[in-house]
């Protein structure tokens, strides 16, 4: 009180000096913002390592849509009384993710699960070992194609790749089937991919070049190249663009395309490769930080991430995800897993293709 | 009678030194470490296999060409309606100034990469135009490196106006004065009060270039491929940090030629100049009234008011607005305070830094310019990795880390550098003799310091207050990588939840995040920008 | 005092706000003739100053330069530039982009002199300034007595009918000061220059001026006439 005091006669003081006044106005304004900050780290400092102990917390990275796996915590909150820290990421291409920062944070982990949206960034860390083995009772039911032989990861309700076009400008009987149609010059000018080195769509490219073989998934880019296809950054830019008809087709993720259904834009999506080399389902992956601060609490967080009741929400939210319990209600719109045939059995085997097809890629697109 | 010289270091030596002790600390450590991982090879040992792949293929070469054209470009837009911006803003009378100064503020506050989303609403090939045409006529020069360099500039002429204005308060009204005895006010102006305030117009030219050449969201979204996002590449693609580092270093390297290349063109000239109470020279802008008014109409329209314009009509209506305001709270106060708290400490550690400067040698100071430009360079993402591995450690420097007084650190990493370097104009041109007067007046350094030193410098040091303030509450990249778990700053908060969201949402967050700082700004605006002077 | 007044005030008035500044001054100032305007800070001597060059606009009254009405009725009639001025400004005011033969070269091209007599002009300047050998100097270079001798070679380059001085020898010691005013004051009768010489310094006055004006509170409190024979051998 007293101080505030001394400031606004300091402030008078300074009545000529207007400009200082706002400054010093604005910094004492900091520093009382700063006081009641105080109060709110007070509680939030249980995230240090220090308070291993208290098992009322856990820290969670997440990299599946904010949107969508916030509710989902605060679920778990409401549940268990438990603290859930969560740190979500942005769109790969708009900003580093969070794989970078458990990387980075690895000789003193801050997390304790990871729960990622795509294969591949999971496998990253596993090859860099961040993560340590952990077999839920839950993942009993998953089948084990989406399930680590080594358990440094589980697979809990897949998303898939699709292809999206425009409903006004291409007819439903009209719309691609396999991504090997993009090449068709009828479809000229007319093809958005995201950015193939990141995301899901590094998973895709990846997986590709896995299940068909090098020479033959250098020779589809280079005819999609040839097709001139629009290489942006991001699933839902890719979206965007098929919604707004800058293009008539686009490769993108089942729930970027499910937001603009929601959203009533005139976009239909058709799973890809269901006959043939099969569809790029991605499950979502969540694992235990190797030295995690909260191990116990992160197992329990897996359990409740890895259960029916999570897949459910998940199926019924927008971002229709496809269950993989056997008996959970799928989404509307959304083939059942059982349906078709998945394209990749190894996902481990996927994920090491990554950073060569990246470089591979690199001169073939152009990036 | 001569003073002993005392055994204890003064009290200069002693703030100045922590000063350089506290810059070295939180922006230069961080990126010295990471210039050490990435010498270190997969087995551990030293090695330089990161720098041998550098620039070998012509594919590189070309991107680096492409980001080195993105920069020159972006700065030689941004600088050509900028500095005329400031001039008007200094030397005319016109109504509404303190608005019109605000609203030129805008392109700033808002995301570049909005603004690329704002311009591909309106001239993408559906954009409102190809709509209202009925045919696509502007898409492919928006998605093009003009495109790119047309966003970039119109959000960042705002920087080369601020730099351009405070220059010009700053020039001595005796000078142009005496230029007015012999010479029109035409003449005076091109050969007098240009030359005077062109090293403080390149240094913001420069700080743009810098800026351009580090985007890589925008030139993304108008599918322009660009080096910058090699280095992101190789974190977000590739998790290697020592080819990531490698890789920013050929960008290092660009802003290291370009700034001693503005050094050589500008030279190191020592403006004799104090701040006046009144201008020498006054425009009246008599029959040219009508051009100025249209020229400030163009700019207006075409950085702020039909990009908010394309965001409010995609967003449609205000309610999603006031829901995205509802379950901000905590993001939006967040960030304000942090920023302000960031902003002040930058501003305070960058006036330090810029005052040691002007005060050493000018050999010295020419290698300090060059490394502060260098140090800004550095991509946020390599900044963010680089304060992990320095601060991510048992004991105070974890418990800061576990804390958001990390992302202070992250503002203080990013921005000191470009404060103190937009700062060192003003403090040169405060004469030694002030300081001298005062203490053998008797004052101490400090007394003098605050007193006398930073009085005369506020202007310049409110101009720069509110860019880093600017800039530390759009700050992402190195937030998003450092923020401890919970609510974080507003951009986090919006860059996380865009992710999946229809472009309306997007719009209504992008347009509730400008809303946000400009509220700040404006009453900031309306305090501090008493009209000195243009009698 | 020759017939005609080479510049006259007619009870000129400036005002900042509230404040009278310049007080309804009349003044006659013969052509060739040396006038000291002597005061304390604040009684008004430099802003009458720079009333004349037209750097100021008078509020009320008529300024005459060389039969020619430049001020009149609350505005400046001819711009300073068409007043044929020499200025030396208190804080000299040295162009800092340029250098000493920049300064001078600047003046002479700016009233249209030809680049070939330009450089004839400068080196004259220099000379008579005694700084030919800074003319590629830059003015932080210089010491403060170098930099005074080139603010004068810039305010009489350009031959102006009339020179202005607003105290620009002030923070010179005594000796150097009243050599320079020695010296100035010969280069002014040689060119049969006009010159009004703004100063708190009662002996700085006497020293130069044919005429030792005293203003007080902005008005002109008493006009002596200065024996110059008393200083002929000084």
């Amino acid at each position: 009180m007293i101080q505030q005091q001394c400031l606004i006669q300091r402030l008078s003081d300074f009545k000529h000096h207007r400009r200082l006044a706002a400054l010093a106005l604005v910094l004492s304004l900091a520093l009382v913002a700063a006081c009641t900050d105080e109060r709110q780290t007070g509680i939030t400092t249980g995230n240090n390592a220090n308070t291993s102990g208290a098992a009322n917390e856990v820290t969670i990275y997440v990299s599946t849509d904010r949107v969508f796996s916030e509710p989902i915590l605060r679920a778990y909150e409401q549940k268990t009384g438990v603290r859930v820290n969560a740190v979500y990421d942005t769109e790969e291409t708009k900003s580093t993710g969070l794989a970078n920062k458990l990387l980075a944070e690895k000789n003193r982990p801050q997390a304790d699960v990871f729960w990622s949206n795509e294969p591949i960034r999971t496998l990253v860390l596993k090859k860099n070992v961040v993560l340590t083995p952990y077999d839920s009772p839950n993942a009993e039911g998953i089948p084990a194609t989406f399930q680590d032989p080594e358990n440094y990861w589980t697979g809990f309700s897949a998303r898939s790749r699709v292809i999206v076009y425009n409903t006004n400008l291409v007819k439903p009987e009209d719309a691609p089937k396999s991504i090997f149609d993009l090449t068709d010059p009828k479809l000229k000018g007319q093809v958005a991919i995201a950015d193939p080195r990141f995301g899901s769509s590094s998973f895709h490219v990846a997986a590709l070049y896995a299940a068909i073989g090098d020479e033959r998934a250098d020779e589809f880019f280079r005819k999609l190249k040839a097709n001139d296809v629009k290489i942006v950054p991001g699933n839902s830019v890719v979206r965007d663009m098929v919604a707004r008809g800058e293009v008539k087709v686009g490769l993108t993720d089942t729930d970027d395309v499910n937001v603009a259904l929601e959203d009533s834009q005139p976009v239909a999506m058709v799973f890809p490769d269901r006959e043939g080399i099969g569809v790029p389902v991605m499950p979502n992956m969540v694992s235990l930080i190797a030295n995690a601060p909260h191990p116990e609490a992160g197992k329990r967080l897996i359990d409740y991430l890895l259960s029916p009741e999570v897949e459910r929400m998940l199926a019924q939210s927008e971002a229709v995800q496809i269950p993989l319990h056997a008996g959970v209600e799928g989404p509307k719109n959304i083939p059942p897993l059982a349906s078709f045939k998945p394209m990749t059995l190894d996902y481990g085997k996927a994920a090491d293709r990554l950073e060569d097809v990246s470089r591979r890629l690199q001169p073939i697109l152009g990036l | 009678m001569l003073r002993l010289p005392s055994a204890l270091p003064s009290a200069r030596a002693i703030t100045l030194g922590v000063a350089v002790a506290l810059f070295l600390l939180l922006c230069v450590l961080p990126i010295i470490y990471m210039l050490g991982v990435s010498f270190v090879g997969g087995d551990g040992s030293f090695s330089v296999g990161n720098y041998r792949q550098l620039l070998i293929d012509a594919r590189q070469r070309e991107l680096l060409l492409t980001s080195t054209l993105l920069g020159a470009g972006t700065a030689l837009l941004a600088t050509s309606v900028g500095a005329p911006l400031g001039l008007l803003l200094a030397r005319t009378r016109l109504p509404l100034k303190r608005m019109l100064r605000i609203a030129f503020i805008i392109p700033l506050v808002v995301p570049p990469y909005v603004s690329a989303l704002a311009w591909i609403l309106m001239t993408g090939s559906t954009g409102f135009v190809a709509s209202w045409l009925g045919c696509d006529l502007l898409s492919a020069w928006t998605y093009s490196l003009t495109g790119a360099i047309i966003v970039l500039g119109t959000s960042f002429f705002p920087l080369s106006m601020l730099a351009t204005e405070a220059a010009a308060w700053r020039v001595n009204g005796r000078l142009e004065e005496a230029g007015l005895l012999v010479a029109s006010p035409g003449r005076v102006l091109w050969r007098i009060t240009l030359p005077l305030i062109a090293p403080t117009v390149a240094a913001a030219a420069l700080i743009i270039f810098v800026l351009a050449l580090a985007e890589f969201g925008v030139p993304g979204l108008l599918r322009v491929r660009v080096f910058t996002t090699e280095v992101f590449t190789a974190f977000s693609a590739l998790y290697d940090f020592g080819a990531a580092t490698a890789l920013a270093v050929p960008l290092l390297a660009v802003a290291l030629i370009v700034g001693i290349l503005a050094k050589l063109i500008t030279g190191e000239r020592l403006l004799a100049t104090r701040r006046n109470l009144y201008p020498g020279l006054v425009l009246r802008l008599g029959r040219w009234r009508a051009v100025v008014l249209c020229f400030f109409t163009i700019i207006l329209a075409a950085s702020v008011i039909l990009p908010l314009s394309a965001l409010a009509i995609e967003a449609g209506q205000l309610e999603r607005i006031i829901f995205a305001l509802g379950t901000s709270g905590d993001a939006i106060f967040n960030g304000l305070y942090l920023s302000t708290i960031g902003a002040t400490l930058t501003c305070a550690l960058a006036v330090l830094l810029g005052y040691g400067r002007a005060r050493s040698g000018a050999r010295l100071r020419g290698l300090v310019d060059l490394l502060l430009i260098v140090i800004f360079a550095v991509p946020s993402t390599v900044v963010g990795v680089g304060l992990i591995g320095l601060w991510n450690r048992p004991g105070l420097l974890g418990a800061i880390y576990t804390s958001q007084t990390i992302i202070v650190v992250a503002y203080l990493a990013r921005f000191v550098p470009v404060a103190a370097l937009m700062l060192a104009a003003s403090v040169r041109q405060i004469p030694v003799s002030v300081e001298e007067a005062a203490e053998v007046g008797g004052a101490n350094w400090w007394r003098t310091f605050t007193r006398i030193v930073l009085p005369q410098m506020r202007t310049g040091l409110a101009a720069v207050w509110v860019v880093s303030f600017i800039f530390c509450f759009g700050e992402l990249g190195a937030t998003l990588l450092v923020a401890p778990p919970g609510e974080s700053t507003l951009p986090v908060r919006v860059y996380t939840i865009i992710a999946n969201t229809p472009p309306s949402e997007v719009a209504a967050l992008a347009l509730l995040q400008v809303g946000i700082i400009l509220i700040p700004l404006a009453l900031l605006g309306f305090f501090t920008g008493g009209e000195r002077g243009v009698r | 005092m020759k017939g005609e007044a080479f510049v006259r005030l007619a009870r000129v008035t400036k005002r900042y706000g509230a404040r009278t500044v310049v007080d309804a001054v009349s003044l006659d100032i013969a052509e060739g003739e040396i006038v000291a305007l002597l005061g304390a800070s604040g009684c008004g001597k430099t802003t009458l100053l720079r009333l004349i060059a037209g750097l100021e606009t008078p509020d009320a009254g008529e300024i005459w330069i060389a039969g020619e009405r430049v001020a009149a009725d609350g505005r400046n009639i001819s711009p300073p530039r068409a007043r044929g001025i020499g200025f030396v400004f208190q804080d000299l005011a040295l162009w800092s982009h340029l250098t000493v033969a920049g300064n001078l070269d600047f003046v002479l091209s700016s009233i249209g002199i030809p680049k070939r007599a330009r450089k004839m002009r400068i080196e004259e300047a220099l000379q008579m300034g005694r700084i030919e050998k800074f003319a590629d100097t830059y003015p932080h270079r210089m010491s403060g007595g170098e930099q005074q001798r080139a603010a004068i070679a810039r305010a009489l380059v350009s031959h102006p009918r009339l020179l202005l001085l607003d105290e620009p020898l002030s923070s010179l010691d005594a000796d150097l000061k009243a050599n320079l005013l020695a010296e100035l004051a010969t280069m002014q009768k040689a060119l049969n220059g006009t010159t009004v010489h703004v100063t708190h310094d009662r002996e700085e006055a006497a020293a130069f001026a044919d005429r030792v004006v005293m203003m007080r509170e902005g008005k002109i409190e008493r006009v002596e006439t200065v024996d110059r024979t008393r200083f002929a051998n000084t």
